[in-house]
């Protein structure tokens, strides 16, 4: 389980695929037997904030952005609520949050919560 | 059969006088809110967002050319203003690690009704740190922790900022005040306590007599029907919660749980029979804890809620009647202010809580809260006309005229200890008091 906190927190990059492959070893013998689609969700599951299928790259992006929108101190804390919400919460404040945030979690179907969410 | 000659009084009925009444409650309702385990933090930054647009505009024509600095970019000597939350420091204010503290140390002769020690400091806090506050100006028994300032200074070698000045957002636009032509009158009473030892039913009853217009002759009658509302502010009942032990409670101890409430249910059906009633919850009903308080529940009152006149309201609890503004609670933000700081009044209290435009700027420190992450519901963005707050010693009064605006501040006082209601005129904001008393009866 160590081994999954430390691979979210580092900045992923093109050349960390090789990685992904190395996770297979983490799932226990028991797995082995199970068929590839089951793996794929377990694998899932070790990695929150991946999509079910084999991730491609450019979903490291859409989460790089949307943990930057989380950051930025302007809008507020992003524990405690989703990310839609606080986009909502900083539209209605007039913070004029980005619009390609929202259209990331609404169509893209970016991860709903922040990093954090139900951790702390 | 004959006709019965019957004795008609020939003179006209009196008839009570009304007022366009709007609730004006939402914001502290809490509706569609659900806890998914958020902290305070959201409230905070709600708070600090909503009053620092304005203090911006005050900053910028109180101090052209000062920069707004965040408080980690601020510069060693450099003139500029931060603007951020209060918190206070305090020696003596209770914390529940105490109770885990190896050494407990000598607690000093402060009673346990105000927490302030000469050592406390302030500090201010924004999105990026925080910064000591230190100056002549800086007199932390005047202020509390979670108000939002702006303080003009430069930082010092040590990490201080030294302040020059300190800007409040101070009073937020009103309304104008409509001019009414005849005399209405507002009625507040609080602290009714029914259900103690200290409630005297008949003084109770009298007030309820006068109020409905059973009492007196015609001029007296008169004056009664000039009364168009009544708001019960807090604290009308004393439920003996040590019943509620968490064993099975007897059939005697059940008719005791809700005597008092049968009793309050009674008096109200009479009240709302004759006049609009809003009543609201205080910190010993049978209400959650939390501020802002959520209306009694209806099934409490079976006899009034049949009336379209009775109104169970939310504490805080802002009306407008004939468009003036009422903004008042029952009395727990208050209470918590005079626990940490020092004040000559209530009314001076009050005033504070106007100018730093908000009106429980103690929670959710110190002052239970509900955890918002949308608002925060207690920042004032239209001035009342009228402002009052139950469950308080005595009445005190001022007209407080801050800046073309004008508030009538009211402290209403406990009515079990002093059978004393207050009544306001709204044509000219003026206040009456409405004292009854049994003592002559009891002498002889």
């Amino acid at each position: 389980m160590a081994t999954k906190l430390t691979s979210v927190l580092k900045p992923r990059k093109k050349g960390m695929s090789p990685q992904k492959k190395k996770k297979k070893i983490i799932l226990s013998d028991a797995d082995q037997a199970i068929g590839a689609s089951e793996k794929r969700v377990a694998r899932a599951l070790v990695y929150p904030s991946a999509s079910s299928t084999d991730v491609a790259e450019d979903e490291d992006d859409v989460e790089e952005m949307l943990r930057q929108f989380d950051l930025d101190a302007k809008f507020g804390p992003c524990v405690g609520l989703s990310r839609i919400e606080r986009w909502e919460r900083a539209q209605r404040h007039g913070l004029c949050p980005p619009q390609n945030i929202r259209d990331v979690l609404e169509r893209v179907g970016g991860e709903p919560n922040c990093l954090w969410e139900g951790r702390v | 059969m004959a006709a019965v000659a019957m004795e008609v009084d020939d003179a006209p009925p009196l008839e009570r006088k009304e007022a366009r009444y709007t609730r004006k409650d939402e914001d502290f309702e809490r509706r569609v809110q659900r806890y998914k385990g958020q902290q305070y933090s959201h409230l905070y930054y709600c708070r600090l967002h909503k009053l620092r647009g304005a203090l911006s505009s005050l900053v910028q024509s109180g101090f052209p050319g000062v920069p707004v600095c965040p408080i980690l970019g601020l510069e060693d000597g450099k003139r500029c203003v931060v603007i951020g939350t209060i918190y206070k420091q305090m020696k003596l204010k209770p914390s529940i690690l105490d109770e885990y503290a190896k050494e407990r140390s000598k607690l000093p002769l402060a009673t346990a009704s105000n927490f302030m020690h000469p050592d406390d400091y302030l500090v201010l806090e924004d999105e990026s740190g925080r910064v000591k506050l230190v100056g002549s100006v800086v007199v932390p028994s005047n202020y509390v922790t979670g108000i939002v300032i702006a303080a003009c200074g430069a930082a010092g070698k040590d990490g201080d900022f030294f302040v020059q000045e300190i800007i409040e957002p101070g009073l937020p636009p009103q309304p104008p005040l409509p001019s009414i032509t005849e005399d209405k009158y507002v009625a507040f009473i609080s602290g009714l306590r029914i259900g103690s030892d200290h409630c005297d039913p008949l003084q109770l009853q009298l007030l309820v007599d006068h109020l409905t217009g059973h009492l007196g002759d015609e001029q007296e009658q008169m004056l009664s029907a000039q009364v168009i509302r009544l708001i019960v502010a807090g604290n009308s009942l004393d439920m003996q919660y040590n019943l509620l032990a968490g064993q099975a409670i007897s059939a005697k101890d059940q008719a005791r749980l809700t005597e008092p409430v049968k009793e309050l249910d009674l008096v109200l059906t009479q009240i709302a029979a004759a006049m609009p009633v809003d009543i609201m919850p205080g910190a010993n009903d049978p209400a959650n804890f939390t501020l802002p308080q959520q209306s009694l529940h209806k099934c409490l009152f079976p006899g009034a809620s049949a009336y379209c006149t009775f109104l169970p309201a939310t504490n805080p609890h802002r009306f407008e009647l004939d468009g003036i503004e009422f903004l008042g609670t029952s009395g727990q933000n208050v209470d918590d202010l005079d626990k940490y700081s020092e004040a000559k009044d209530v009314l001076e209290l009050m005033e504070r809580t106007l100018r730093w435009r908000h009106i429980a700027p103690t929670a959710p420190d110190t002052l239970g809260c509900y955890p918002y992450t949308d608002k925060d519901p207690f920042v004032l963005d239209r001035c009342p006309h009228v402002y009052f707050c139950g469950n308080q010693r005595s009445c005190m009064s001022r007209l407080l005229t801050v800046e073309g605006k004008s508030v009538r501040a009211i402290s209403i006082p406990r009515f079990c200890d002093s059978g004393t209601a207050v009544l306001v005129n709204l044509r000219t904001l003026d206040y009456h008091l409405l004292t009854l008393s049994t003592s002559a009866l009891l002498d002889a």
